[in-house]
This record gives C-alpha cells, sequence and structure tokens, in this order.
C-alpha cells in the first residue's frame, strides 16, 4: 500500500504512517506484513475531452495484495507488494472473466529527519521498482481484455513527500512517479496526492486523501494520455500488534479532471500484523 | 514486433497533423492510394464484431493485388487488440475486417499498404462507444 501505484492499480501510495497508512512501518516498529483486499465497480468514463459520459463497458473486480515492510535502520525501510486481480467485464455481446497476479513491487523507502513527537514536516523519498510479473495486453487471450493484470516492462518507481505523521492531525503532500518502458518507449506515470486525517483516539485514526494520475501511454507517433482523479477515505483500527482498517475510493466525476479512462468506485479493507 | 515496426514507420514517420475521424474516404500520406470507407456499425460497439472496408485505388484504378495490414491501437491506453486482424481482399479493390474493440473510447486505426505502385499509409480514427 505504501508502493507507487500504477496506472493500472491507480493509488495514492508511498504516504502516511503506522496509523493512517497501514503497511508503512512505524518508527518503534520492525516489520509489518498484510493483507489488503477491495471490490470495484465501473461508473461511468472519461472521453478524449475529458467530459463525463456513459460507459459501454461494465466493469466489476476484485483484488487482493500481499504487502511487507522491514526496517533496516533508523532511516531506511524495504517493502515488497504483490497484487492479484480478477475482472469481470461486459459489453455489448461479449462478456467474461479473467484475473491472476499483478505486477510484483519492490521499494526502499528513507526518512532522512526523525519528526518531532508533537508533529513536525518531515520529508520522505522512496524508490523502487515494478516488475512485469502480471500479465500485460500483448499476453491477453480475451476480448474485452479482463485477463489483463499488469503493465508491459519493467519500471522505475520514485516519490517524495512531506508528512506530519505524529500528533492529532497526520497530513502529506507528495508527488509519486514511475518510468517504465514497452517496445522501447518510455511510458511515464505521476501523481501528485494530497491527504489529512484526524486521530479520533489511541488506536483510531481516519484519512482521507486526493491523488490526480496521469500516465503517458508508450507510443510517440499518436500517443496519447489518461489522468484519473481519485479521492479515498480510511479508517484504521491499530493495537496489540495488528493493524485493521477499511476504505472507500471513487474517481471525482468532475469534467476535465479525468481523460480516457473508465470511472471506478471500490470498497476495501484489510489486516496487517506488525512486529 | 517488426509488423508493429513496419505499420509505425509507414503511418508515422509522414503522419498528418490531424487524424481523419470516421472518414468515407481519403488518400494515403503520400498520395499514392485514394481510398474510400465503409464501417459497421458505427459507431462502433465495445464488445461487438463490426465491419471494416476499405476500398484501394491508385490514379482511379482499382489495385486488387495490394496488401493491407491494420494495427487497431488506443493511444491513450497504450495497447491494440490481443489478436492481429485478418484482412480479406475481395479481389475488386475492397479490403475486409473484422474488428471486436475491447474497450468504448477512441481508437485509431493503423492501416499500411503495399502493392505495385508502392508503399504507404495512413492512420484513421473512430469513436468506439
Amino acid at each position: 500500500m505504501w508502493l507507487i501505484a500504477s496506472a493500472a492499480y491507480a493509488a495514492s501510495c508511498c504516504v502516511g504512517s503506522t496509523t493512517s497508512l497501514p503497511l508503512r512501518v512505524g518508527g518503534s516498529e520492525q516489520a509489518v506484513v498484510g493483507l489488503t483486499g477491495a471490490a470495484e465497480v465501473g461508473l461511468a468514463r472519461w472521453d478524449r475531452a475529458g467530459a463525463v459520459v456513459g460507459s459501454g463497458l461494465a466493469e466489476q473486480a476484485a483484488s487482493v495484495e500481499l504487502g511487507a515492510g522491514l526496517r533496516l535502520g533508523g532511516q531506511w525501510q524495504v517493502g515488497l507488494a504483490l497484487p492479484a486481480r480478477f475482472t469481470h467485464r461486459a459489453a455489448s455481446v461479449s462478456e467474461g472473466s479473467g484475473g491472476g497476479v499483478g505486477d510484483l513491487r519492490a521499494a526502499a523507502l528513507w526518512e532522512p529527519v526523525a519528526e518531532n513527537v508533537g508533529g513536525s514536516w518531515v520529508p520522505v523519498v522512496r524508490g523502487g521498482v515494478r516488475v512485469p510479473t502480471g500479465r500485460d495486453w500483448t499476453e491477453s487471450e480475451a476480448v474485452l481484455l479482463q485477463d489483463v493484470t499488469g503493465l508491459q516492462g519493467t519500471a522505475g518507481l520514485i516519490g517524495v513527500q512531506i508528512e506530519r505523521l505524529q500528533g492529532g492531525t497526520p497530513a502529506f503532500v507528495g508527488l509519486q512517479g514511475e518510468l517504465g518502458s514497452a517496445d522501447d518507449r518510455l511510458q511515464p506515470v505521476l501523481s501528485p496526492s494530497i491527504g489529512v486525517g484526524r486521530s479520533l483516539s489511541e488506536r483510531w485514526t481516519v484519512l482521507g486523501s486526493f491523488a490526480w494520475t496521469a500516465s503517458w501511454a508508450p507510443t510517440s507517433a499518436t500517443g496519447g494520455f489518461t489522468a484519473r482523479p481519485t479521492a479515498g477515505a480510511r479508517l484504521v483500527h491499530g493495537g496489540d500488534g495488528w493493524r485493521g482498517w477499511i476504505s472507500a475510493r471513487c474517481d471525482v466525476p468532475v469534467p476535465g479532471l479525468g481523460r480516457s479512462v473508465l470511472q471506478l468506485g471500490s470498497l476495501g479493507g484489510g489486516l496487517a500484523k506488525v512486529f | 514486433m517488426v509488423r508493429w515496426w513496419w505499420v509505425s514507420c509507414l503511418v508515422g514517420c509522414s503522419a498528418p497533423a490531424e487524424v481523419l475521424l470516421a472518414p468515407t474516404q481519403a488518400s494515403t500520406n503520400g498520395g499514392t492510394y485514394d481510398l474510400r470507407f465503409e464501417a459497421e456499425p458505427q459507431p462502433f460497439l465495445a464488445g461487438e464484431a463490426g465491419v471494416f472496408r476499405v476500398e484501394v485505388r491508385h490514379e482511379g484504378d482499382v489495385v486488387p493485388s495490394a496488401e493491407l495490414i491494420i494495427e487497431p491501437w488506443m493511444p491513450d491506453m497504450g495497447h491494440g487488440l490481443s489478436d492481429p486482424v485478418d484482412v480479406f481482399a475481395d479481389g475488386d479493390g475492397w479490403h475486409q475486417a473484422q474488428l471486436t474493440f475491447s474497450m468504448p473510447g477512441y481508437w485509431e486505426l493503423a492501416l499500411a499498404f503495399d502493392g505495385s505502385p508502392g508503399h504507404d499509409g495512413l492512420t484513421i480514427a473512430y469513436e468506439v462507444e
């Protein structure tokens, strides 16, 4: 969850804390292992001009992600995330389901400045790699590409943000990026994000976030891009070596903010063991 | 991959500034061929097989021997169709292909022609619903 997302798994990541984003290894923790799940549905789509229009494609999907983080020292931690996705699509006379394991992501996180107990803004830097362990569109055997679970090629991941996770009002502002290639052409993804939360008690935290993700297609001659604005909310409960959470996300149906993508909504949750 | 490169070069190296949307007629980028198009249904529907037909002429005469390669491409998302498009020539200058687009949105068809008058190409587009 703290790993950066791709266009296929758009999310704001690399962000959060032990309470607001649950797969991040906290300052007094050594490791986290967790499983997240979500159910997703297509609501509409943005066309190429940014207008919100009805979609001729109906989509429902379920996804799970196994994630783990390990603290290497005071300033460093590493993590892995392996998603799986199962999609059902229907359009006109075609219908089908498919899925499987998605792309593996591995990253290292650097926290150069320790945050004050009272809460101070500190920088965080993340770098990593996305490995194409999923099935990309060239390997699809489905008419509606419902069995696609990953993107073409290996990609580098980079993220920077400033955050304040201690205190009663955790918050972050970040910029995530991904640079991969397909057919020897670059495929960049850029995603600025912002989030703010509130500690409801020692064990309960609620966090709202917004991310705008743009993904440029790997083609130079006739290339374009997609854009997706996503708002999310998460309620996290922590304590006694476990964290649990529920979350909701929805692409914001504002004309002009999105481009050439399905508009999605999802509900999910997860559970993590903290060491 | 080689096939895609060949089509990309023919179409992209001299690509026009504007890609024609659902044209009924056009000329290839180098002016070698004059084309007439038929598409059914219009608009194309995602997930439903549609028929795309193109007539190929050179200086007013049909070119029955011309070969045509069609590469569908969704430029905003960077993907095409998982299966190659089979093109059938009916012998009187018309070429026909069955297309099933995987999702709604803006799709481009990169057309590459190879015949005795020469190699040439053109990209056209359709909005799929």
